[in-house]
Protein backbone atom coordinates (compact mmCIF):
# COMPACT_ATOMS: atom_id res chain seq x y z
CA UNK A 1 0.00 0.00 0.00
CA UNK A 2 2.33 2.77 -1.50
CA UNK A 3 0.73 6.39 -1.15
CA UNK A 4 1.02 9.03 -3.31
CA UNK A 5 1.72 11.67 -0.68
CA UNK A 6 5.22 11.31 1.12
CA UNK A 7 5.18 10.25 4.80
CA UNK A 8 6.55 13.00 5.88
CA UNK A 9 6.19 16.81 4.11
CA UNK A 10 7.35 20.15 4.42
CA UNK A 11 4.47 22.68 4.29
CA UNK A 12 6.27 25.60 2.76
CA UNK A 13 3.96 28.26 3.92
CA UNK A 14 4.53 27.39 7.34
CA UNK A 15 8.43 26.84 7.01
CA UNK A 16 10.57 29.82 8.09
CA UNK A 17 13.83 28.29 6.51
CA UNK A 18 15.17 28.48 10.44
CA UNK A 19 17.55 25.74 9.76
CA UNK A 20 16.77 23.95 13.66
CA UNK A 21 15.51 20.93 11.17
CA UNK A 22 18.75 20.91 8.67
CA UNK A 23 21.38 21.06 12.28
CA UNK A 24 19.10 18.36 13.55
CA UNK A 25 19.16 15.77 10.70
CA UNK A 26 21.38 12.51 11.39
CA UNK A 27 22.15 12.01 7.31
CA UNK A 28 22.14 15.20 6.59
CA UNK A 29 19.08 14.64 4.37
CA UNK A 30 17.55 18.36 4.84
CA UNK A 31 18.74 21.50 3.23
CA UNK A 32 17.34 25.01 3.01
CA UNK A 33 16.95 26.80 -0.23
CA UNK A 34 14.87 29.69 -0.55
CA UNK A 35 14.48 29.67 3.02
CA UNK A 36 12.40 26.73 2.87
CA UNK A 37 13.39 23.56 4.16
CA UNK A 38 13.73 20.87 1.55
CA UNK A 39 13.75 16.84 2.65
CA UNK A 40 15.68 14.17 0.32
CA UNK A 41 13.18 11.13 0.99
CA UNK A 42 16.30 8.65 -0.15
CA UNK A 43 18.02 9.84 2.75
CA UNK A 44 15.57 10.58 5.06
CA UNK A 45 15.62 7.23 8.12
CA UNK A 46 12.56 8.79 9.93
CA UNK A 47 13.53 9.14 13.30
CA UNK A 48 11.74 12.01 14.04
CA UNK A 49 13.88 14.39 15.12
CA UNK A 50 12.78 17.01 12.50
CA UNK A 51 9.17 16.94 13.58
CA UNK A 52 10.13 17.51 17.36
CA UNK A 53 12.62 20.53 16.85
CA UNK A 54 10.23 22.15 14.19
CA UNK A 55 9.34 25.30 16.19
CA UNK A 56 6.45 26.24 13.49
CA UNK A 57 5.09 22.63 13.07
CA UNK A 58 5.77 22.92 9.27
CA UNK A 59 6.76 18.91 9.07
CA UNK A 60 3.87 16.91 8.51
CA UNK A 61 3.32 12.96 8.82
CA UNK A 62 0.84 11.52 6.37
CA UNK A 63 -1.27 8.43 8.31
CA UNK A 64 -4.34 7.40 8.06
CA UNK A 65 -7.30 8.53 9.99
CA UNK A 66 -9.64 7.12 12.70
CA UNK A 67 -12.98 6.86 10.55
CA UNK A 68 -11.60 5.41 7.80
CA UNK A 69 -12.79 1.58 9.70
CA UNK A 70 -15.13 -0.25 6.91
CA UNK A 71 -17.66 -2.07 9.15
CA UNK A 72 -17.61 -5.25 6.62
CA UNK A 73 -13.90 -5.84 8.46
CA UNK A 74 -12.74 -7.06 11.07
CA UNK A 75 -10.57 -4.82 12.92
CA UNK A 76 -7.76 -5.83 15.22
CA UNK A 77 -5.64 -2.56 16.70
CA UNK A 78 -2.06 -3.40 17.84
CA UNK A 79 -0.51 -1.39 20.49
CA UNK A 80 2.53 0.03 20.36
CA UNK A 81 5.07 -1.14 23.35
CA UNK A 82 5.78 2.73 24.52
CA UNK A 83 1.67 2.20 25.93
CA UNK A 84 3.61 0.78 29.09
CA UNK A 85 5.46 4.34 29.21
CA UNK A 86 1.97 5.85 29.50
CA UNK A 87 0.16 3.55 31.96
CA UNK A 88 0.30 3.15 35.75
CA UNK A 89 -1.65 -0.28 36.12
CA UNK A 90 -3.51 -2.75 33.92
CA UNK A 91 -6.94 -1.22 34.68
CA UNK A 92 -5.10 1.85 33.21
CA UNK A 93 -4.92 -0.73 29.84
CA UNK A 94 -8.35 -1.03 30.09
CA UNK A 95 -9.03 2.08 29.54
CA UNK A 96 -7.08 2.29 26.23
CA UNK A 97 -8.73 -1.36 24.76
CA UNK A 98 -12.07 0.09 25.58
CA UNK A 99 -11.19 3.36 23.69
CA UNK A 100 -10.39 1.06 20.96
CA UNK A 101 -13.53 -0.53 20.81
CA UNK A 102 -15.54 2.42 20.63
CA UNK A 103 -13.68 3.73 18.12
CA UNK A 104 -14.95 0.49 15.86
CA UNK A 105 -12.23 -2.34 16.54
CA UNK A 106 -13.50 -5.05 17.07
CA UNK A 107 -10.68 -6.96 19.16
CA UNK A 108 -7.27 -5.15 20.67
CA UNK A 109 -3.81 -7.27 21.20
CA UNK A 110 -1.08 -5.92 22.71
CA UNK A 111 2.80 -6.40 22.31
CA UNK A 112 4.17 -7.84 25.50
CA UNK A 113 3.62 -11.46 24.66
CA UNK A 114 5.22 -11.40 21.25
CA UNK A 115 8.46 -9.63 23.22
CA UNK A 116 8.50 -12.13 25.75
CA UNK A 117 9.27 -14.85 23.56
CA UNK A 118 11.00 -12.87 21.30
CA UNK A 119 13.35 -12.79 23.97
CA UNK A 120 13.69 -16.08 24.16
CA UNK A 121 14.66 -16.15 20.75
CA UNK A 122 17.14 -14.04 20.59
CA UNK A 123 18.88 -15.37 23.61
CA UNK A 124 18.72 -18.87 21.60
CA UNK A 125 19.89 -17.66 18.37
CA UNK A 126 22.98 -15.86 19.66
CA UNK A 127 24.14 -18.79 21.44
CA UNK A 128 23.97 -20.32 18.22
CA UNK A 129 25.35 -18.42 16.23
CA UNK A 130 28.85 -17.00 16.27
CA UNK A 131 29.32 -14.05 14.36
CA UNK A 132 29.09 -11.26 16.47
CA UNK A 133 28.48 -9.04 17.32
CA UNK A 134 24.59 -9.05 16.49
CA UNK A 135 22.35 -6.29 15.97
CA UNK A 136 18.84 -5.83 17.42
CA UNK A 137 16.30 -5.10 14.81
CA UNK A 138 13.39 -3.28 16.57
CA UNK A 139 13.97 0.46 15.40
CA UNK A 140 13.61 0.90 11.61
CA UNK A 141 15.10 3.99 11.41
CA UNK A 142 18.40 2.07 13.20
CA UNK A 143 18.35 -0.05 10.21
CA UNK A 144 17.63 2.32 7.75
CA UNK A 145 20.83 4.47 8.92
CA UNK A 146 22.65 1.26 8.72
CA UNK A 147 21.57 0.11 5.77
CA UNK A 148 22.48 3.75 4.29
CA UNK A 149 25.73 5.07 6.05
CA UNK A 150 27.28 2.05 7.84
CA UNK A 151 26.24 -0.73 5.03
CA UNK A 152 29.19 -2.89 5.57
CA UNK A 153 27.42 -3.66 8.96
CA UNK A 154 24.14 -5.42 7.02
CA UNK A 155 25.47 -8.92 7.46
CA UNK A 156 25.46 -8.52 11.74
CA UNK A 157 21.33 -7.70 11.58
CA UNK A 158 19.37 -10.20 13.42
CA UNK A 159 16.93 -11.97 11.16
CA UNK A 160 14.11 -10.93 13.96
CA UNK A 161 11.16 -8.92 11.93
CA UNK A 162 9.32 -6.06 14.07
CA UNK A 163 7.25 -7.04 16.62
CA UNK A 164 4.22 -5.52 15.39
CA UNK A 165 4.58 -7.19 12.06
CA UNK A 166 4.87 -10.81 14.21
CA UNK A 167 1.87 -9.74 15.82
CA UNK A 168 0.10 -8.95 12.30
CA UNK A 169 0.79 -12.47 10.62
CA UNK A 170 -0.33 -14.33 13.78
CA UNK A 171 -3.20 -12.57 14.26
CA UNK A 172 -4.29 -12.97 10.06
CA UNK A 173 -3.08 -16.91 10.96
CA UNK A 174 -4.77 -17.45 13.78
CA UNK A 175 -7.81 -15.17 13.35
CA UNK A 176 -9.18 -17.46 10.45
CA UNK A 177 -9.48 -20.59 12.71
CA UNK A 178 -10.45 -18.82 15.93
CA UNK A 179 -12.77 -16.07 14.54
CA UNK A 180 -14.03 -17.68 11.60
CA UNK A 181 -13.20 -14.91 9.67
CA UNK A 182 -11.35 -15.09 6.23
CA UNK A 183 -8.62 -13.54 6.45
CA UNK A 184 -8.83 -10.85 3.82
CA UNK A 185 -11.88 -9.69 6.09
CA UNK A 186 -9.28 -9.14 8.80
CA UNK A 187 -7.73 -5.34 8.88
CA UNK A 188 -4.99 -5.35 11.09
CA UNK A 189 -3.91 -1.45 12.27
CA UNK A 190 -1.09 -0.40 14.25
CA UNK A 191 -1.44 2.21 16.27
CA UNK A 192 2.48 3.88 16.32
CA UNK A 193 4.72 5.66 18.98
CA UNK A 194 6.90 6.80 16.02
CA UNK A 195 7.38 7.83 12.51
CA UNK A 196 10.15 5.18 11.44
CA UNK A 197 7.10 2.24 12.13
CA UNK A 198 4.85 4.44 10.25
CA UNK A 199 7.55 4.48 7.73
CA UNK A 200 8.57 0.67 7.75
CA UNK A 201 5.04 -0.45 7.45
CA UNK A 202 4.53 1.88 4.29
CA UNK A 203 7.22 0.72 2.51
CA UNK A 204 8.43 -2.29 3.91
CA UNK A 205 11.80 -3.42 4.98
CA UNK A 206 12.70 -6.98 4.41
CA UNK A 207 9.64 -8.34 3.38
CA UNK A 208 7.23 -7.56 -0.32
CA UNK A 209 4.12 -6.56 2.07
CA UNK A 210 3.71 -5.54 5.30
CA UNK A 211 0.85 -7.41 7.00
CA UNK A 212 -0.43 -4.00 8.92
CA UNK A 213 -3.13 -2.91 6.89
CA UNK A 214 -3.62 1.16 8.82
CA UNK A 215 -1.24 2.78 11.03
CA UNK A 216 -2.78 5.61 12.83
CA UNK A 217 -0.67 7.89 15.27
CA UNK A 218 -0.83 7.21 19.06
CA UNK A 219 -1.32 10.83 19.76
CA UNK A 220 -4.42 11.33 17.59
CA UNK A 221 -6.10 8.19 19.93
CA UNK A 222 -4.83 10.17 23.23
CA UNK A 223 -8.01 12.36 23.32
CA UNK A 224 -10.42 9.78 23.28
CA UNK A 225 -8.65 7.68 25.86
CA UNK A 226 -9.02 11.00 28.19
CA UNK A 227 -13.03 10.76 27.20
CA UNK A 228 -12.76 7.21 28.70
CA UNK A 229 -11.47 7.45 31.87
CA UNK A 230 -14.20 7.85 33.62
CA UNK A 231 -17.08 5.69 32.13
CA UNK A 232 -14.52 2.46 31.35
CA UNK A 233 -15.47 -0.21 33.49
CA UNK A 234 -12.41 -1.33 34.78
CA UNK A 235 -10.61 -4.70 34.16
CA UNK A 236 -7.43 -6.33 35.51
CA UNK A 237 -5.54 -7.42 31.83
CA UNK A 238 -2.83 -10.03 31.23
CA UNK A 239 0.16 -8.57 30.42
CA UNK A 240 3.43 -10.53 29.90
CA UNK A 241 5.70 -8.89 32.61
CA UNK A 242 8.93 -9.45 30.64
CA UNK A 243 7.71 -8.31 27.07
CA UNK A 244 6.92 -4.45 28.79
CA UNK A 245 10.39 -3.92 29.27
CA UNK A 246 11.09 -3.66 25.77
CA UNK A 247 9.13 -0.60 25.58
CA UNK A 248 12.68 0.92 27.05
CA UNK A 249 16.15 0.46 26.27
CA UNK A 250 18.00 -2.55 27.50
CA UNK A 251 15.46 -4.87 28.23
CA UNK A 252 17.39 -8.32 27.09
CA UNK A 253 19.88 -7.58 30.24
CA UNK A 254 16.56 -8.22 32.66
CA UNK A 255 15.41 -10.64 30.12
CA UNK A 256 17.84 -12.91 29.27
CA UNK A 257 21.41 -14.45 30.62
CA UNK A 258 23.17 -12.86 27.48
CA UNK A 259 26.75 -10.95 28.26
CA UNK A 260 28.41 -8.61 26.65
CA UNK A 261 25.55 -6.65 25.50
CA UNK A 262 25.51 -3.11 24.42
CA UNK A 263 22.78 -0.53 24.63
CA UNK A 264 22.87 3.06 23.25
CA UNK A 265 19.39 5.37 22.51
CA UNK A 266 19.47 8.58 20.99
CA UNK A 267 20.58 8.52 17.08
CA UNK A 268 23.12 11.08 17.67
CA UNK A 269 25.33 8.71 20.02
CA UNK A 270 24.33 5.60 17.40
CA UNK A 271 26.65 6.58 15.11
CA UNK A 272 29.73 7.10 16.91
CA UNK A 273 29.09 2.93 18.28
CA UNK A 274 28.12 1.88 15.11
CA UNK A 275 31.79 3.55 14.10
CA UNK A 276 32.92 1.88 16.42
CA UNK A 277 31.43 -1.96 14.90
CA UNK A 278 33.23 -1.03 11.65
CA UNK A 279 37.00 -0.50 13.02
CA UNK A 280 36.51 -3.34 14.59
CA UNK A 281 36.92 -2.72 18.12
CA UNK A 282 33.73 -3.83 19.77
CA UNK A 283 33.86 -7.67 18.27
CA UNK A 284 33.85 -8.76 21.59
CA UNK A 285 29.92 -7.34 22.06
CA UNK A 286 27.20 -10.26 21.69
CA UNK A 287 23.79 -8.32 20.72
CA UNK A 288 24.17 -4.50 20.18
CA UNK A 289 20.93 -2.65 21.01
CA UNK A 290 20.09 0.82 19.39
CA UNK A 291 17.48 3.13 19.28
CA UNK A 292 16.82 5.99 17.29
CA UNK A 293 15.01 7.74 20.22
CA UNK A 294 15.97 8.82 23.67
CA UNK A 295 15.35 5.73 26.30
CA UNK A 296 14.17 3.65 23.22
CA UNK A 297 10.59 3.05 21.93
CA UNK A 298 8.96 5.16 25.22
CA UNK A 299 10.69 8.37 23.17
CA UNK A 300 8.90 7.87 20.07
CA UNK A 301 7.70 10.89 18.65
CA UNK A 302 3.94 10.23 19.44
CA UNK A 303 3.81 9.24 22.58
CA UNK A 304 2.84 11.74 24.92
CA UNK A 305 4.96 11.01 27.74
CA UNK A 306 8.24 12.52 28.68
CA UNK A 307 10.57 9.68 27.83
CA UNK A 308 12.64 9.73 31.29
CA UNK A 309 9.15 9.87 33.36
CA UNK A 310 7.97 7.22 31.07
CA UNK A 311 10.96 4.70 31.95
CA UNK A 312 10.38 5.40 35.38
CA UNK A 313 6.55 4.14 34.92
CA UNK A 314 7.71 1.36 33.03
CA UNK A 315 9.62 -0.03 36.15
CA UNK A 316 6.98 0.83 38.00
CA UNK A 317 4.41 -0.99 36.55
CA UNK A 318 7.21 -4.13 36.16
CA UNK A 319 7.65 -4.44 39.91
CA UNK A 320 4.16 -4.19 40.24
CA UNK A 321 2.87 -7.25 37.84
CA UNK A 322 2.96 -10.53 39.19
CA UNK A 323 4.95 -13.22 36.97
CA UNK A 324 2.00 -15.21 35.76
CA UNK A 325 1.67 -14.76 32.04
CA UNK A 326 -0.83 -14.37 29.52
CA UNK A 327 -2.34 -17.54 27.34
CA UNK A 328 -1.16 -16.30 24.23
CA UNK A 329 2.61 -16.51 25.19
CA UNK A 330 2.12 -20.20 25.34
CA UNK A 331 0.60 -20.33 21.50
CA UNK A 332 3.17 -18.14 20.32
CA UNK A 333 6.43 -20.38 22.14
CA UNK A 334 4.69 -23.18 20.02
CA UNK A 335 4.81 -21.55 16.48
CA UNK A 336 8.28 -22.24 15.65
CA UNK A 337 7.95 -21.31 11.85
CA UNK A 338 10.69 -18.41 10.96
CA UNK A 339 8.02 -17.21 8.40
CA UNK A 340 6.64 -15.86 11.50
CA UNK A 341 9.24 -14.65 13.22
CA UNK A 342 11.99 -13.24 10.79
CA UNK A 343 12.14 -11.16 7.55
CA UNK A 344 11.07 -12.39 4.85
CA UNK A 345 14.45 -11.42 2.94
CA UNK A 346 18.07 -10.27 4.50
CA UNK A 347 18.19 -7.04 4.81
CA UNK A 348 20.71 -4.94 2.06
CA UNK A 349 23.07 -2.09 2.39
CA UNK A 350 21.38 1.32 0.17
CA UNK A 351 23.33 2.55 -2.38
CA UNK A 352 24.41 5.99 -1.89
CA UNK A 353 24.73 7.82 -4.42
CA UNK A 354 27.92 9.04 -4.83
CA UNK A 355 29.75 11.88 -6.14
CA UNK A 356 29.91 10.41 -10.29
CA UNK A 357 29.01 7.46 -11.77
CA UNK A 358 32.11 7.62 -12.90
CA UNK A 359 35.42 6.31 -10.27
CA UNK A 360 37.90 8.92 -11.64
CA UNK A 361 35.08 11.85 -11.68
CA UNK A 362 34.02 11.16 -8.63
CA UNK A 363 37.15 11.61 -7.22
CA UNK A 364 38.24 14.53 -9.20
CA UNK A 365 35.07 15.92 -7.34
CA UNK A 366 36.52 14.67 -4.07
CA UNK A 367 39.62 16.82 -4.18
CA UNK A 368 37.70 19.80 -5.50
CA UNK A 369 35.05 19.36 -2.27
CA UNK A 370 38.30 19.24 -0.36
CA UNK A 371 39.84 22.42 -2.01
CA UNK A 372 37.19 24.05 -1.39
CA UNK A 373 36.04 23.42 1.89
CA UNK A 374 39.69 24.58 2.61
CA UNK A 375 38.72 28.66 1.84
CA UNK A 376 34.92 27.77 3.67
CA UNK A 377 35.15 29.13 7.49
CA UNK A 378 34.72 26.10 8.45
CA UNK A 379 32.00 27.14 11.76
CA UNK A 380 29.33 25.59 10.29
CA UNK A 381 26.90 28.04 11.29
CA UNK A 382 24.48 26.63 8.80
CA UNK A 383 23.36 29.87 7.80
CA UNK A 384 23.80 28.69 4.34
CA UNK A 385 21.46 26.52 4.14
CA UNK A 386 23.39 23.65 4.09
CA UNK A 387 23.90 21.64 7.30
CA UNK A 388 27.65 22.16 7.79
CA UNK A 389 30.69 23.66 6.10
CA UNK A 390 32.01 20.54 4.73
CA UNK A 391 28.16 19.86 3.86
CA UNK A 392 28.56 23.21 1.62
CA UNK A 393 31.57 22.45 -0.31
CA UNK A 394 29.81 18.98 -1.11
CA UNK A 395 26.78 21.23 -2.44
CA UNK A 396 28.83 23.75 -4.56
CA UNK A 397 30.53 20.77 -6.56
CA UNK A 398 27.16 18.42 -7.37
CA UNK A 399 25.77 21.58 -8.08
CA UNK A 400 22.83 22.35 -5.35
CA UNK A 401 24.55 25.46 -4.14
CA UNK A 402 26.91 28.26 -4.77
CA UNK A 403 29.78 29.11 -3.06
CA UNK A 404 28.47 32.95 -2.64
CA UNK A 405 25.49 30.86 -0.66
CA UNK A 406 28.48 31.44 2.22
CA UNK A 407 27.19 34.13 4.81
CA UNK A 408 30.38 34.69 6.45
CA UNK A 409 32.60 35.34 3.40
CA UNK A 410 30.03 37.79 1.70
CA UNK A 411 29.56 39.71 4.66
CA UNK A 412 33.26 39.73 5.54
CA UNK A 413 33.44 40.53 1.09
CA UNK A 414 36.54 37.71 1.47
CA UNK A 415 34.70 36.12 -1.53
CA UNK A 416 37.11 35.79 -4.75
CA UNK A 417 35.05 34.50 -7.38
CA UNK B 1 45.42 10.78 -12.27
CA UNK B 2 47.79 8.59 -12.27
CA UNK B 3 49.31 9.73 -9.11
CA UNK B 4 45.80 9.69 -7.59
CA UNK B 5 44.91 12.31 -5.13
CA UNK B 6 46.26 12.70 -1.21
CA UNK B 7 44.68 13.47 1.90
CA UNK B 8 47.06 14.28 4.70
CA UNK B 9 45.54 13.92 8.45
CA UNK B 10 47.95 15.08 11.21
CA UNK B 11 47.83 13.00 14.26
CA UNK B 12 48.85 14.02 17.97
CA UNK B 13 50.72 12.36 20.40
CA UNK B 14 48.47 11.45 23.63
CA UNK B 15 45.61 13.09 21.93
CA UNK B 16 42.96 10.58 23.43
CA UNK B 17 40.01 12.64 23.34
CA UNK B 18 40.09 13.30 19.47
CA UNK B 19 41.48 9.58 18.72
CA UNK B 20 39.13 8.34 15.49
CA UNK B 21 38.25 11.10 14.04
CA UNK B 22 40.44 10.84 11.45
CA UNK B 23 39.84 7.32 10.57
CA UNK B 24 36.63 8.45 10.80
CA UNK B 25 37.59 11.40 7.92
CA UNK B 26 38.71 8.45 5.70
CA UNK B 27 35.82 6.27 5.72
CA UNK B 28 33.57 9.37 5.13
CA UNK B 29 35.62 9.91 1.95
CA UNK B 30 35.96 6.95 0.69
CA UNK B 31 32.11 6.47 1.03
CA UNK B 32 31.45 9.06 -1.48
CA UNK B 33 33.35 7.46 -4.05
CA UNK B 34 31.00 4.49 -5.01
CA UNK B 35 33.27 1.49 -3.68
CA UNK B 36 32.23 -1.93 -2.25
CA UNK B 37 31.70 -0.95 1.25
CA UNK B 38 33.60 -4.31 2.54
CA UNK B 39 36.41 -2.49 1.35
CA UNK B 40 35.87 0.65 2.80
CA UNK B 41 35.05 -1.45 5.75
CA UNK B 42 38.99 -3.05 5.71
CA UNK B 43 40.20 0.09 5.51
CA UNK B 44 38.79 2.18 8.32
CA UNK B 45 39.78 -0.83 10.12
CA UNK B 46 43.57 -0.36 9.56
CA UNK B 47 43.38 3.26 9.42
CA UNK B 48 41.75 3.08 13.06
CA UNK B 49 44.54 0.76 14.20
CA UNK B 50 47.22 3.22 12.53
CA UNK B 51 46.07 6.32 14.46
CA UNK B 52 45.88 4.26 17.81
CA UNK B 53 49.20 3.59 17.44
CA UNK B 54 50.27 7.02 16.32
CA UNK B 55 48.27 8.33 19.92
CA UNK B 56 49.56 6.49 21.98
CA UNK B 57 53.19 5.41 20.87
CA UNK B 58 54.25 8.02 18.72
CA UNK B 59 55.90 11.15 19.49
CA UNK B 60 53.18 12.52 17.14
CA UNK B 61 53.05 11.79 13.15
CA UNK B 62 50.77 11.46 10.34
CA UNK B 63 48.22 9.26 8.08
CA UNK B 64 48.30 9.63 4.32
CA UNK B 65 45.67 8.37 2.36
CA UNK B 66 46.16 7.92 -1.83
CA UNK B 67 43.71 7.31 -3.75
CA UNK B 68 44.16 6.44 -7.34
CA UNK B 69 42.26 4.62 -10.27
CA UNK B 70 43.15 1.20 -9.28
CA UNK B 71 44.15 1.38 -5.96
CA UNK B 72 43.81 2.77 -2.47
CA UNK B 73 47.05 3.55 -0.43
CA UNK B 74 47.28 4.68 3.23
CA UNK B 75 50.55 5.55 4.96
CA UNK B 76 51.28 5.82 8.48
CA UNK B 77 54.33 8.05 9.24
CA UNK B 78 56.03 9.40 12.76
CA UNK B 79 59.01 10.99 14.12
CA UNK B 80 59.39 8.69 16.76
CA UNK B 81 60.92 6.36 19.14
CA UNK B 82 60.83 3.53 16.91
CA UNK B 83 59.67 -0.02 17.64
CA UNK B 84 62.21 -2.40 19.51
CA UNK B 85 61.60 -4.96 17.63
CA UNK B 86 58.95 -5.30 14.72
CA UNK B 87 59.59 -8.74 14.31
CA UNK B 88 57.72 -9.06 18.25
CA UNK B 89 55.56 -6.53 17.25
CA UNK B 90 54.16 -8.62 14.73
CA UNK B 91 52.80 -11.14 17.02
CA UNK B 92 49.57 -11.04 17.33
CA UNK B 93 48.58 -10.46 21.34
CA UNK B 94 52.62 -9.42 21.64
CA UNK B 95 52.32 -6.36 23.61
CA UNK B 96 54.50 -3.00 25.51
CA UNK B 97 51.55 -1.97 27.07
CA UNK B 98 51.07 -1.98 30.48
CA UNK B 99 49.17 -4.54 32.62
CA UNK B 100 47.10 -1.21 33.35
CA UNK B 101 46.92 -0.21 30.02
CA UNK B 102 45.33 -3.48 28.85
CA UNK B 103 42.84 -3.16 31.44
CA UNK B 104 41.78 0.12 30.10
CA UNK B 105 41.13 -1.90 26.76
CA UNK B 106 44.62 -0.28 25.57
CA UNK B 107 47.24 -2.37 23.80
CA UNK B 108 45.89 -5.54 22.96
CA UNK B 109 48.99 -6.63 20.94
CA UNK B 110 46.58 -6.57 17.90
CA UNK B 111 46.97 -3.73 16.07
CA UNK B 112 50.11 -4.26 13.52
CA UNK B 113 48.56 -8.05 12.86
CA UNK B 114 44.99 -6.56 12.05
CA UNK B 115 46.66 -4.28 9.68
CA UNK B 116 48.91 -6.67 8.04
CA UNK B 117 45.58 -8.97 8.18
CA UNK B 118 42.84 -6.44 6.68
CA UNK B 119 45.02 -4.95 3.84
CA UNK B 120 46.69 -6.49 0.26
CA UNK B 121 50.13 -5.50 0.92
CA UNK B 122 51.62 -4.29 4.09
CA UNK B 123 55.18 -3.19 5.04
CA UNK B 124 56.66 -1.66 7.71
CA UNK B 125 60.23 -0.04 8.19
CA UNK B 126 61.17 0.97 12.02
CA UNK B 127 64.09 3.23 13.32
CA UNK B 128 64.68 5.73 16.31
CA UNK B 129 63.91 8.45 14.34
CA UNK B 130 60.04 7.11 12.91
CA UNK B 131 58.24 4.09 12.23
CA UNK B 132 56.83 4.10 8.68
CA UNK B 133 53.61 1.83 7.70
CA UNK B 134 52.57 1.48 4.11
CA UNK B 135 48.99 -0.34 3.39
CA UNK B 136 47.35 -0.72 0.13
CA UNK B 137 44.35 -2.03 -1.90
CA UNK B 138 43.28 -3.08 -4.87
CA UNK B 139 40.10 -0.93 -5.03
CA UNK B 140 36.99 -2.76 -6.14
CA UNK B 141 34.07 -0.83 -7.48
CA UNK B 142 30.94 -1.06 -5.87
CA UNK B 143 29.41 -4.37 -5.84
CA UNK B 144 33.11 -6.24 -7.30
CA UNK B 145 34.44 -8.67 -5.78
Amino acid sequence: MKTCKPLIQVTTDQCIGCTRCMRVCPTEAIRIIDEKAHLSLDKCIYCGQCVQTCSVNAIKIQANEKHELNKAHYHVAILPIAIYGMIKNQEDLSVIYQTLYDLGFDAVMDLSPIYSVLSEKIARYVVEHEDNPYILTQCPAILKYIQLNYSSLVTKFLPFDFAYEIAARFIKEHGEKSLNVSKDQIKVSYITECLANLYAIKEPLGKSKSEVDYVFLLSTIFKDILKHLDSTVLRQLPIAKDGILWSKVGALRRTTTIRDYLSVDGISYVGNILEKVEFGQLDHIKILECYSCVSGCVGGTFTLENAFVAKTKVNGLYEMLEGAEPMICESLRKEEQPSLWEFEKSLQEFVQTSLDGDFITSLMKLQAINQLYEQLPKIDCCACGSPSCKALAEDVITGKKRFEDCVVLSKNGKQTN
Amino acid sequence: MDQGINFTYKIESDDFIRAGRVSSEIKKCLSQLHLDSKLIRLVAICAYEAEMNLVIHSYGGEIQLNITNDHIHLTSTDVGPGIKSVELAMKEGYSTASEKAREMGFGAGMGLPNMKKHSDIFSIVSSIEGTTIKMSYLTTPFGGQ
